[in-house]
């Protein structure tokens, strides 16, 4: 059992503030991912900042043409929008082909693009992971690795993205809006990205390129994230 | 589920993965969702309805008496979380053709391989009329 506090935060500032103030405290909405890590002794934070009551569950239209999407919005919810699906179809259809019905009803897209990898060796304390804990060496290199990367790895670390939605995202070329202690809002030119604290709205460009990209997803049927007895 | 009417004070709590201690799975009428990531602080003042919930005055749910009809259970084991997700999947309504509730309902699986008689018994209950017989 890991000791934690729990804390509500009050609004978005209120919640980067927190977060800034603790490096141990980790945001909370869906838990999801958070959960799991924490249970398998992978994520030890000291306290839980729940961000599920701030204002981040709209998907706005911007000036620009595109949309702005809170990072509360469960990904039920995004995948089924009027708007993706007929403006994003790709982002949609590959939220869809992620895990199940119940994890995306509870999963927000801030925690998607915040979610870690599935490497066996990451959750497997027992073992070096650079992921987990830099420096200490890569076991899956050596190990079971089926489920890692083909192509961008590096010797150091060959997980895979553990998003279908990010990478669905980066394809779209959106960028992620980050909100600093300082009050100012950083975007950053790629979903595809970890360890940044604040809160994050995701926006679309103004004119998707891939309006009607089929793509095509299998996983194993075997993983926990995917399915449950 | 989207919880509401959340009243918990904005100071810390002490508090401890206590999940696995709920049933194993709650759904509400805005959706599924599993219990085993949920923290039940994060749920106050939420309603949460699990398979305990959903007869009425000891009337089976339709769900409920559907997977009776179409013997859509052998162990059991599975059947508390199955009717759980199907309920919220009718009340979600995306699912409209037995591949999409074959695809919503993924995320439960049944190792006795009940899986024609479950979307059946689901069809059944979402049309409002009796599934066709399948093969």
């Amino acid at each position: 059992m890991i000791d934690f506090d729990y804390v509500k935060a009050r609004d978005v500032s209120d919640a980067v503030s927190r977060i800034a103030q603790n490096p141990a405290a980790k945001f909370i909405a869906g838990g999801t991912n958070l959960i799991d890590l924490m249970k398998e002794n992978v994520a030890r934070p000291t306290r839980l900042i729940d961000i599920t009551g701030l204002p981040l569950t709209e998907i706005e239209e911007t000036d620009a043409g595109g949309l702005l999407i809170g990072a509360l919005v469960p990904n039920s919810d995004l995948a089924y929008d009027a708007r993706i699906t007929k403006r994003y179809p790709l982002l949609s259809s590959a939220i869809l082909a992620g895990a199940s019905a119940q994890l995306r009803n509870m999963a927000s897209t801030g925690g998607n693009l915040l979610q870690r990898t599935r490497c066996l060796y990451f959750y497997d304390t027992t073992t070096p992971c650079n992921k987990r804990e830099p420096g200490s060496g890569c076991s899956a290199i050596d190990g079971f690795n089926r489920m890692n990367a083909i192509l961008g790895w590096s010797e150091a670390c060959i997980a895979v993205h553990p998003s279908d939605m990010c990478v669905a995202l980066a394809v779209l070329e959106a960028t992620v809006h980050v909100e600093r202690p300082e009050r100012a809002i950083v975007r950053f030119p790629s979903p595809i990205f970890t360890g940044f604290p604040g809160t994050r709205r995701t926006s679309t460009p103004t004119s998707p390129a891939t309006r009607s990209s089929p793509r095509s997803s299998c996983r194993p049927r075997g993983s926990r994230a995917t399915t449950a007895i | 589920m989207r919880s509401a009417n959340i009243s918990i004070s904005p100071e810390p709590r002490r508090g401890a993965t206590t999940a696995n201690a709920a049933p194993a799975r709650c759904s509400s009428m805005d959706g599924a969702s599993f219990s085993c990531p949920t923290l039940a602080v994060m749920k106050d003042g939420a309603e949460i309805t699990t398979i305990e919930g959903l007869a009425t005055n000891g009337e089976l749910h339709p769900l409920q008496k559907a997977f009776i009809s179409h013997d859509g259970f052998q162990c059991g084991y599975c059947t508390p979380g199955q009717i759980c997700s199907a309920v919220g999947l009718i009340a979600e309504g995306h699912a409209k053709t037995a591949d999409e509730i074959r695809e919503l309902m993924s995320g439960n699986v049944c190792r006795c391989g009940c899986y024609p008689n479950i979307v059946a018994a689901i069809e059944e209950v979402m049309q409002g009329a009796p599934a066709r017989s399948r093969p």
